[in-house]
């Protein structure tokens, strides 16, 4: 997802953020840091009891700190969770955090930095460059690593063998957009609005291969640059074309709130099928109403909801902690939840108590036969070779407008029809 | 090409020739390129959204609230990180750094306060971003607004400079110390004119936010295109960054109309360049005195 | 206590042997910490060095603000990864092609430079550095657009493959011969000529120094340089992305050259060490730490405005002032500064029908004179009469509307300023353009800039060529100071001489040159009348040389005394001309000094 420099994701709506809530996770945060790291030097001495240390990589400076903060709180949870049910093979988890300014510059260094204080799990980095710069050195160092890049590489288990994908991939994303305007709406002229990002191409490449497959070629492909000053050109170019259907791959905010208010001053609403970045509530300020009622980005189905159907026990307890513990996520629960790093932990702890050893080739064997574990996105299945978490049937399209039907949660929405 | 090109490249235009106003404006006493420029008219268009979308104030009220909250800013910037700079030398180029640091400090406490979300900022009434047809191009009543401030502010700041006061900045522009001798505090001209440049980049981004939105990573993108207009335009020359902000703009248009980004961006290097090659020292800037 | 302590502060040698003790300790350093961290960090730092080194010639040395370093870091890492990756190079050869690729488009950014002034020149760097970095994601077939270039092999040599170690002493090396070869350079006559072209250009160019070769030398020198940090950064890093090289990452080189301290040899140096390693050991703060270290760098600048190691230079110089030592260098000594000036041939001038416009303003109208060679001729009259005007037509320094200039019967005409000061033309100004900062020794090499040969090359790497041409140039310079009697105050920073002795110096510096024809602008303006005396006898021991001598001055006493003939200029046309007695006694030249120069009547008595 977040290929973008500009925040990908307007969280909050409420502008000030709650002091003393900030202050309690600064606290926290910076209690975390420091007790590690000293712990960190003592290890070998206490045996027992020893927490279980994770790398944590994530921006806490520069101006995407914020917007990425939101995506970890999903790990957040689930180190919570495991915790307080014992921790893993009874050692509490303990986080690492290094910041990496989210420049993938910064990347080896800190992944060199955390190798050498014994780590060997590490969750993050988020962003594509980002987690390939990362992954140069953790591949060769055997550390075992979730990022959040959904790049189709990113989950070639003979490329990158301890790296995990624990979310869809963008090329699972493109053909099910793809697939939904000419299987489901039979159009027939499809056109592409695309951000000039890593994403972007990547997405786009795999709309026009599933369109290849279905016997069309898309009748435009549109691509605008992250600073336009406003999408006016790009869309009344797909527009002109005669185009029936849309694709979008925006990733951030404004662009979106950019490319619906164009097509709202040109009258004209496509169908659109995108990117999951299009379910921010932010959008609903940004946009009038009309113009999102068409539009689907797509989603994991087990965060949806149908007339007939609705999210699970474990999706729902998920939604209620994102809202009573982490009120700084309202608004961009989508975000929260379709994050890695929830079930990236889970997934981990199964496969160590499995094996009973943090041995990290152990435990990559065990990841590796991981089979039908129902994690908070879907069935998370690995080989050797297939490290992307989930299945394309585990992920489909949800409508952007359902965001303010209450049964949305906050983290839920509502399937296309 | 159709006139709605036209029409986006006015508007972008003039608003990459009000960031170069507040360039300007700041430079001309002072000789400093702020490079906290972006991050004024950030900071402008997210009070500016604090005021009137959060707060609910009338339009005009949150927008003069905004310019007043970031004009102290500005003059609060001066007095930490430049002034003390010039004093110690008027042609030392320390202030590339202090300028740096505050920009750096600036981006750094916005995290603190707003969140990364963007925040719409209504255009003040009857104002509306609906388009409608004008001489066959889909226009807004608020991007001729924008269009009509920009014009006004740029035409109202160059009058000034006609005057007394107006002069006296340029003479401090021309050589410090002889302004002194004359009369002239450079110091606080240099303030004042801190004071209106961060008034002109709060305007700026209260004037982008209904267009572009207001957000925390709204300054870099118009910093730079505002440096090229004011440079195009002739550095320190009002009318000139508004005609360089407008071929900016319609560059910028045209080449987002028939290429691809990458290219995009080399076709507008390259009509910049090309400007300045012809004009090194702007469309309307003029050579220095000689030096012999 | 005081006296161990002056002794070693004193001392000449304390600051190599220093200097070498620290080299030894990096190069030791990964034995005793070494961890793979450290040296990752240490290593990326070195790079980051050599930029810094590269942009401080530029920026600090030769004031040319470039915002585009970091694309020039860029080609560097993807020429190296791209030759490495998708052709299988070795690195050696991969590397001299990045230091060449970055060299040569850092020539392409420079060529707008020689229009362009400081910040229309940064704007363009910028803009440049924008384009590189669309084309890195556009240019998929050559780049692998946003997906970068990802597994770069390590360095080897003789198959044996380099460790972090071995990379880390790498860096180090390239880094001490960077600043070696810096060192040489600025030491040269490259280094002078740039602080020249920064500072003041007018004295550049009437030095014969070719601005803009220059200012390409210098750009071509640093874009290698940044070729060389990027091709270590690939191999370190083992990916390049797009996403590596962003504008801040420009800016950042520029940051860390004023913050160690713009135009000081090791202010690159330590100003990457400080922006490298302060946020490093901030990391404890969190989301505060960038805040924080704004705070800081504002104050640092604020404190300290040339910089870290400006701030240790002025603390140096106080600390050596309460020791009772000097701060002024002891001089050079030559034997060869004691010889005898060579005598010059000078130049026969002949300007016909010159004609100059301003504007619609007439400023010359037809103006001849002939001057024989060896022979010293003054130009005078009023203010405004178009004198100096003259001069700057004869050096070059202003484009001629009509007539002819010839400098022993070849034409000027056309030549660039620094061409004619080339072919044995050196002038001097009405006020002296002194390169403030440095010394008045300095200053007067700065005259033998184009009759030396060595190239860039040869003077970074100090070849002994090279050395034996510096040296016979310090000879020059000390003799001719001493020919106009300034020898002991050579080592003294030349802003800090008085107007008179400033003037001599810039008359020093021309005659280093060793001008066949010298133009010399009210040499006597603002003089005591002592200092009178001995500018008189100067001219004439200049005279005596053999060099012609062209004098702009108002002091008619003075004319009368040294000069063989005199050309009378009034509101642009000749008014008199011929020896001093025969003009000073023209009717009409005394009506036009009538009021203004009563010395008129003594001086043609």
């Amino acid at each position: 997802m977040t290929d973008s420099k500009r925040p990908p994701f307007g969280l909050r709506r409420d502008g000030s953020i709650d002091r003393r809530d900030f202050l309690r996770t600064a606290g926290r945060l910076g209690v975390g840091a420091f007790g590690l790291s000293s712990l960190g030097l003592g290890a070998g001495i206490a045996q027992a009891q020893q927490p279980f240390n994770i790398g944590w990589i994530r921006p806490t400076t520069g101006r995407l700190a914020s917007s990425f903060s939101y995506l970890y709180i999903g790990g957040l949870i689930a180190i919570e969770e495991i915790n307080a049910a014992g921790g893993i093979m009874g050692r509490p988890i303990a986080r690492i955090e290094e910041d990496d300014e989210a420049s993938p510059a910064k990347e080896p260094a800190i992944v060199k930095k955390l190798q050498e204080s014994g780590i060997n799990f590490i969750a993050g980095p988020t962003g594509s460059s980002q987690a390939l710069s990362s992954l140069a050195t953790t591949t060769p160092a055997k550390i075992i690593q979730a990022t959040y890049a959904n790049g189709a590489e990113m989950g070639d288990g003979t490329k990158y063998p301890y790296h995990y994908q624990c979310t869809f991939n963008t090329n699972q994303q493109g053909e099910i957009a793809a697939r939904y305007l000419v299987e489901k709406m039979k159009l027939k002229k499809i056109g592409i609005l695309q951000e000039n990002t890593a994403f972007g191409e990547q997405a786009t490449a795999a709309s026009r291969a599933t369109l290849k497959k279905l016997g069309l070629e898309p009748a435009k492909v549109e691509v605008y640059p992250l600073n336009a000053p406003d999408l006016n050109t790009y869309v009344g170019n797909l527009r002109k074309a005669g185009i029936d259907g849309m694709i979008a791959w925006i990733a951030n905010v404004p662009n979106a709130a950019m490319a619906f208010n164009a097509m709202n001053t040109q009258k004209w609403f496509p169908p659109i099928t995108g990117h999951n970045g299009l379910f921010l509530d932010a959008l609903f300020d940004l946009v009038p109403p009309e113009a999102l009622t068409n539009v689907y980005g797509t989603m994991y189905r087990s965060l949806m909801w149908t007339d007939t159907t609705s999210p699970g026990p474990r999706q729902v307890a998920f939604a209620k902690k994102v809202a009573t513990y982490y009120p700084e996520g309202k608004g961009s629960g989508v975000p929260v939840a379709n994050s890695p790093y929830y079930d990236f932990l889970h997934v981990l702890k199964v496969a160590i108590e499995g094996e009973k050893s943090f041995e990290p080739d152990k435990v990559k064997k065990a990841l590796d036969s991981i089979k039908g574990y129902q994690g908070l996105l879907g069935t998370i299945n690995f080989t050797p070779e297939n490290h992307t978490a989930i299945g394309i049937d585990d992920i489909a399209l949800a409508s952007v407008a359902s965001g303010k039907d209450p049964r949305a949660m906050g983290i839920f929405r509502e399937m296309a029809k | 090409m159709d006139l709605d090109l036209l029409v986006g490249a006015l508007t972008a235009g003039s608003l990459y020739a009000l960031v170069a106003m507040g360039f300007n404006i700041l430079y001309r006493p002072t000789n400093v390129f702020n490079f906290a420029q972006g991050d004024l008219v950030m900071l402008g268009a997210m009070f500016g959204a604090t005021f009137i979308t959060l707060l609910g104030l009338p339009w005009f009220v949150g927008a003069a609230l905004a310019m007043l909250a970031v004009a102290a800013l500005a003059l609060v910037e001066e007095k930490i990180a430049v002034a003390p700079v010039l004093k110690n030398s008027a042609s030392s180029h320390g202030w590339v750094i202090t300028t740096l640091a505050v920009s750096m400090i600036f981006a750094n406490l916005v995290g603190l306060g707003w969140g990364p979300d963007p925040i719409a900022v209504r255009p003040p009434a009857p104002l509306s971003t609906d388009t409608f047809e004008l001489f066959g191009a889909n226009i807004s009543s608020y991007q001729i607004a924008v269009m009509v401030i920009t014009v006004v502010l740029v035409l109202g700041v160059e009058a000034f400079y006609g005057t007394r006061s107006g002069k006296a900045v340029l003479a401090v522009a021309e050589d410090r110390d002889a302004a002194l001798l004359r009369g002239i505090n450079p110091n606080r001209l240099s303030s004042w004119s801190f004071f209106l440049g961060g008034g002109v980049a709060a305007l700026t981004g209260v004037l982008a936010a209904p267009v572009l939105y207001a957000s925390t990573g709204l300054g870099p993108s118009l910093l730079l295109k505002g440096f090229a207009a004011a440079a195009v335009g002739g550095i320190g020359n009002n009318r000139g960054a508004l005609l360089a902000g407008y071929i900016i703009g319609l560059v910028e248009a045209v080449a987002a109309a028939l290429l691809s980004p990458g290219y995009q961006l080399a076709a507008t290097f390259a009509v910049m360049l090309a400007i300045l090659l012809v004009r090194p020292h702007g469309l309307f800037g003029r050579a220095e005195a000689r030096a012999v | 206590m005081g006296d161990a302590a002056r002794a070693l502060i004193g001392s000449p040698r304390t600051r190599p042997a220093l200097l070498f003790a620290l080299a030894l300790a990096l190069y030791l350093a990964p034995f005793a910490v070494g961890t793979e961290y450290r040296l990752f960090i240490a290593t990326q730092m070195a790079a980051y060095v050599l930029v810094a080194i590269g942009l401080n010639l530029l920026n600090g040395y030769g004031g040319q603000v470039s915002l585009g370093h970091g694309a020039l870091v860029a080609i560097g890492a993807y020429t190296v990864a791209l030759a490495m990756v998708d052709h299988q190079w070795s690195f050696w050869p991969a590397t001299l092609l990045a230091m060449v690729a970055a060299a040569a488009v850092g020539a392409v950014m420079a060529l707008p430079a020689f229009r362009l002034s400081t910040w229309y020149f940064a704007l363009i760097t910028l803009g440049f550095a924008e384009v590189v970095g669309g084309l890195l994601t556009e240019w998929r077939e050559l780049t692998h657009g946003f997906a970068g270039v990802v597994g770069i092999p390590k360095p080897g040599v003789l198959g044996h493959t380099l460790t972090s170690f071995d990379l880390y002493w790498l860096a180090l090396s390239l880094n001490i011969l960077a600043l070696l070869g810096m060192a040489n350079l600025l030491r040269s006559r490259f280094g002078r000529a740039l602080v020249a072209v920064r500072d003041n250009p007018v004295a550049a160019t009437a030095a014969g120094v070719a601005l803009v070769r220059i200012k390409m030398m210098a750009f071509v020198v640093s874009a290698a340089m940044a070729g060389l940090a990027g091709a270590l950064f690939a191999v370190q890093k083992t990916v390049v992305t797009p996403d590596d090289f962003t504008a801040d990452f420009s800016i950042f080189f520029l940051l860390m050259v004023v913050l160690g301290g713009a135009g000081r040899l090791w202010g690159p140096v330590v100003g990457a060490v400080v922006f490298f390693l302060v946020p490093e050991l901030l990391t404890a703060l969190q989301s505060w730490r960038m805040l924080i270290y704004g705070v800081a760098l504002l104050l640092l600048m604020l404190y300290a405005p040339h910089g870290l190691v400006g701030a240790i230079e002025t603390g140096w110089k106080r600390l050596r002032t309460r020791l009772g030592l000097s701060n002024i260098p002891p001089a050079p000594s030559t034997a060869i500064a004691r010889e005898t000036v060579h005598p010059i041939a000078g130049a026969a001038l002949s300007v016909r029908d010159v004609e100059k416009r301003f504007g619609g303003v007439s400023a010359l109208a037809g103006v001849s004179l002939d001057v024989a060679a060896g022979t010293t001729h003054a130009i005078v009259g009023p203010n405004g009469s178009g004198k100096t005007t003259l001069l700057n037509m004869i050096s070059g320094f202003y484009p001629i509307d009509g007539g002819a200039i010839l400098i022993d019967g070849r034409s000027v005409v056309g030549m660039a300023p620094h061409r004619i000061a080339r072919s044995g033309v050196g002038r001097t100004f009405q006020t002296p353009r002194m390169l403030p900062q440095l010394s008045v020794l300095d200053n007067a090499l700065l005259g033998a800039f184009p009759a030396e040969r060595q190239g860039a090359a040869a003077a970074a790497l100090s070849l002994p060529r090279a050395r034996r041409e510096q040296m016979a140039s310090l000879g020059d310079a000390l003799r001719y100071l001493d020919f106009v009697g300034l020898a002991d105050r050579a080592m003294e920073p030349a802003g800090e001489l008085p107007h008179g002795q400033q003037r001599l110096a810039e008359i020093a510096r021309a005659l280093v040159g060793r001008p066949r024809l010298l133009l010399l602008d009210e040499p006597a303006a603002g003089l005591s009348l002592a200092e009178l005396d001995r500018l008189g006898e100067l001219i004439a021991a200049i005279g005596a040389l053999g060099t012609t001598v062209v004098i702009v001055e108002h002091h008619l006493e003075l004319v009368a005394n040294i000069c063989r003939s005199v050309t009378v200029l009034e509101r642009g046309a000749v008014l008199a001309s011929g020896t001093p007695a025969e003009v000073f006694s023209h009717e009409e030249v005394i009506a036009a000094y009538m009021g203004s120069h009563s010395s008129v009547g003594q001086a043609a008595s």
